[in-house]
């Protein structure tokens, strides 16, 4: 097993470097420039671009960003924040989508499981239709409809909630009541996703001739359904579930444009649109090293739920 | 047991209620009168506090700021030697003394301008700021290593500082620049060539790139090598200078500015709290605004429908004239050099469609200078409103399809064959793609399908401009902003010496205009350069290197509380005078 993950560690960083050096020639290869005056004199704007480096060859260019890189630092911003670190950006911004996120999550899991299994149970009966039809319904409306609803119904007709999140920095009570319209715009997509799942994976594990066994051999329906059923399905379950736990530093462009809500969302777009190439390379660099951790988690947990499964083991 | 605790509770309660009835009448008419005097008392005395949205601000550093957001920030918290305010009784603009006693004197020849500083001027902390804060800012702002993007403003705008552009090259010293602290209130400013007063005013003028920086805060932020500095990054390392401070700013989420007590000119304002909330999404500030969560909201597209005959509108002016610009040097396509073909455009478009059916706000504008832009400052005359101005307009807004057939078929005749050609449109823009489809159906239907056949293609804007400058383009949507009171520089960038030029236009006679104009003899010629003006845009007119299109408008919505001081009027310096404003009490 160690020696699995030390396999898989060296691959992830083989395969980070790749990426971020592919990241880094196709973001400088884009036309235009990080300063949008049109009327800055043409030597003025070349002078400004030239303290950035920004004029010489790309491989020259390539060879300042891995000095710093090896460091992990990404430099200052050009554009978006401009002379701020990107590390310090990031984790100014970084929290704010968590704090929605986490709420998101404690809210979609539980909540998805218990329909998907419901809808499960209830196979072809009412229950199974009624959530079937709700799963469609979050799955294919995209989650900015909803946010777009709820903010005009819930909030600004009814005014039961703020229209936007409050500016509070700390978690108070009322900060938590202007975010429940965003964690609930958030979780209708991730609800229906593991409501969908859970379904398809435990009619397939009820329909199983290991729950007749369980039940000949004098098991209760609940009894199989929870000690057999259940634990098999949540395998794949895994795959969906943990990408989530690791994308809640991640933050949604449009629900926190509708909410103002300053996190993550629009940082990678800014980025790229303004040329603010450290901001968009240190994006996604701690980006992609948490897909890539998310993928190596996720490949692990599947000996850890079901330990007939065996990882990296040889013949 | 709870029966009795019922009882208790019921009677205890009944008890309270009768105890409160005696005298209802008299007391209650008494005491609600008491509090009610109380409670106008209280809002009488509370702080006036205007709510607003506002957009992301990336940096308050003044000498690399870019966006509105930040100069509207900077309009409230940094202070300059001059401010403009609106004037109640000329019912106009006015420039007064900030932080400089009054307006500066100058020279004979206009090209040596000093201004006195008041004694006792403070930054928000209490430190001292004088003459020689205003020197080292500026030493700053052009500093060769820093390389501030706001430095051209001293080198490249209207004023240009004896020895600013070599400074910022690295080839010279700063003692052989023309700024010079003489004492502790005197600031001198020595200029290549003599300018105007509006335009040396203005330089000095608001929050901006020539506002002080607080030495002992932009070195403590500078780093080793002296490249950069985080001045202005967060609150702790932005000092206010303006007749406001930051009290509060949390990053892309709100800011918070209230009076600054050192401010000279304070007591200008009758606001003394901004609360700015980045909201950006319009849908949701118009919710806010609604919601009375917001005293202002600016409105377009279906919102603006929605209150399209509300009598709380104003409009917003603005200095550019969107145009189509054509590629008149084009190689590929021959016709596009035939200046009938180009007028046979112009008199085709119908502004009046593209400016109110599409863009709603906009009026349509079949000239160069926007009808926003002053030719004579002292009077507050705008350009368009001079004789000079309207002999150049063309009839009917420039809209006459039988002189654009006409015109037409005289570049068809020289060509011989169909005319194909492409309008390149924004692609982050529904009503520039809806422009280019109109145009492409009006185009095809007057002239006939069979002999011009226009293609769309929807491309990024900062890249839709980079193929106009390069001349790899047939037709695309663009405009040119510029100063308020200067619409002889704003020509500029149709001169052939201009380094980002987008259009095609080539003339020695403008250019000449456009130096006398600006340089030249004459700057201090009121009328002559009025009609040096005229003549400009003529020329621009006759030769069609673009097809003026409309003049945007935005249109904007204040609460009922506030009593706008100019009356809805948009007024070049000073907007619709908010802050200035009467504020009716919060609710």
């Amino acid at each position: 097993m160690a020696r699995y993950i030390a396999q898989r560690l060296v691959l992830m960083v083989i395969t980070l470097f790749v990426i971020v050096s592919v990241s880094f020639f196709v973001l400088h290869s884009m036309p235009g420039s990080f300063i949008n005056d049109p009327r800055m004199p043409k030597e003025v704007k070349k002078a400004i671009e030239d303290k950035y480096h920004l004029n010489e060859p790309l491989i020259v260019q390539y060879g300042y960003f891995l000095k710093d890189f090896v460091r992990l630092d990404f430099g200052i911003s050009i554009a978006l924040q401009p002379k701020v670190n990107v590390n310090k950006i990031l984790a100014t911004k970084i929290p704010v989508s968590m704090q929605v996120n986490i709420f998101s999550l404690i809210l979609s899991i539980p909540v998805g499981i218990i329909l998907g299994i419901w809808a499960a149970l209830k196979k072809n009966k009412i229950p199974d239709h009624v959530i079937s039809i709700l799963i469609i319904a979050f799955i294919s409306i995209p989650s900015f409809v909803f946010a777009s609803l709820l903010q005009y119904f819930i909030a600004f007709k009814l005014g039961w909630f703020p229209i936007v999140v409050t500016t509070e920095q700390t978690l108070t009570w009322s900060k938590f009541v202007s975010m429940v319209l965003p964690i609930l715009a958030l979780s209708f997509g991730s609800i229906a996703g593991i409501a969908r799942y859970t379904r398809a994976e435990l009619c397939e594990a009820l329909n199983s001739e290991y729950m007749l066994l369980a039940k000949s051999k004098g098991l209760t329906q609940v009894q199989a359904t929870t000690r057999h059923a259940m634990r098999n399905s949540f395998i794949p379950l895994a795959n969906i579930i943990i990408p989530m736990f690791t994308g809640i530093m991640g933050g949604s462009l449009v629900i926190e444009k509708i909410f103002s809500i300053p996190g993550m969302g629009s940082v990678m777009v800014e980025a790229i649109n303004a040329k603010d190439y450290p901001v968009a390379m240190g994006v996604l660099f701690w980006y992609s090293l948490v897909g890539l951790l998310t993928i190596l988690i996720v490949d692990l947990s599947y000996g850890i739920i079901d330990p007939r499964i065996r990882i990296g083991g040889r013949k | 047991m709870k029966r009795f605790l019922l009882l208790l509770v019921i009677a205890t309660l009944l008890c309270s209620t009768l105890a409160g009835c005696g005298n209802k009448d008299v007391d209650s008419e008494v005491g609600s009168q008491e509090v009610a005097d109380e409670l106008d008392e209280a809002k009488e005395n509370e702080p006036v506090v205007y709510r607003t949205t506002g957009s992301k601000t990336v940096t308050l550093n003044p000498h690399i700021y870019q966006t509105t957001a930040e100069s509207d920030t900077m309009s409230y918290i940094f202070g300059n030697l001059l401010a403009i305010v609106y004037d109640e009784e000329t019912e106009n603009y006015k420039f007064i003394g900030d932080h400089a006693v009054d307006l500066p004197t100058r020279n004979e020849d206009g090209t040596v301008w000093t201004f006195k500083l008041r004694e006792g001027l403070k930054w928000d902390d209490g430190t001292p700021l004088n003459a020689r804060d205003y020197e080292y800012s500026y030493k700053m702002l052009m500093d060769p290593k820093l390389k501030n993007s706001r430095g051209p403003q001293v080198f490249d705008a209207d004023v240009v500082v004896v020895n600013a552009k070599k400074y910022w090259d690295g080839e010279c010293e700063w003692e052989d620049v023309g700024i010079k602290a003489l004492d502790d209130y005197t600031l001198e400013i020595t200029l290549e060539f003599p300018v105007p007063e509006v335009d040396f005013y203005l330089t000095f003028t608001g929050g901006g790139a020539t506002s002080p920086v607080q030495e002992k805060v932009y070195e403590a932020g500078m780093n080793e090598d002296r490249t950069e500095t985080n001045y202005g990054t967060s609150k702790e390392t932005t000092p206010s200078s303006g007749a406001y401070k930051l009290e509060e700013w949390i990053r892309d989420q709100m800011k918070v500015y209230v009076k600054n007590e050192y401010s000279p000119i304070k007591d200008i304002y009758t606001v003394d709290r901004v609360e700015s909330r980045v909201v950006e999404d319009e849908n949701t500030r118009v919710q806010l605004f609604e919601n009375n969560d917001i005293d202002a909201v600016g409105l377009s597209g279906a919102n603006y429908d929605k209150y399209a005959e509300d009598p709380r509108l104003v409009f917003s002016k603005s200095t550019t004239v969107w145009s189509m610009f054509i590629n008149m040097a084009s190689e590929d396509k021959p016709f596009l050099r035939d200046v009938n073909f180009r007028k046979a455009l112009f008199y085709a478009m119908d502004r009046k469609t593209i400016a109110e059916d599409i863009f709603k706000t906009a009026k349509p504008a079949p000239y160069v200078v926007s009808s926003f832009k002053i030719a004579v400052p002292s009077k507050g005359l705008t350009y368009r409103e001079t004789e000079a101005a309207k002999s150049v307009l063309p009839q009917n807004d420039g809209y006459d399809l039988e002189l654009a057939k006409e015109y037409f078929d005289k570049a068809y005749e020289a060509y011989g064959k169909k005319m194909e050609v492409e309008i390149q449109y924004f692609d982050n823009s529904e009503n520039m793609k809806r422009v280019a489809e109109l145009l492409e159906q009006d185009y095809e239907n007057l002239f006939g399908a069979d002999r011009i056949d226009i293609q769309l293609r929807a491309v990024p804007w900062n890249n839709a401009y980079d193929n106009m400058e390069e001349g790899k383009y047939d037709l695309g949507f663009g405009g040119w902003a510029g100063g308020v009171f200067n619409p002889w520089s704003s020509m500029e960038v149709y001169t052939q010496g201009f380094t980002s030029k987008i259009d095609q236009f080539k003339s020695d006679e403008f250019d000449e205009l456009y130096r006398r104009t600006v340089k030249g003899d004459l700057i201090f010629k009121e009328q002559e350069r009025i009609e040096a003006l005229a003549k400009m845009e003529k020329i621009l007119l006759d030769e069609v290197p673009f097809v003026p299109m409309y003049e945007p408008e935005g249109a904007s919505m204040y609460h009922d509380r506030i009593e706008l001081i100019t009356k809805g009027k948009y007024l070049p310096g000073v907007g619709f005078g908010t802050l200035q404003s009467h504020f009716a009490p919060l609710e």
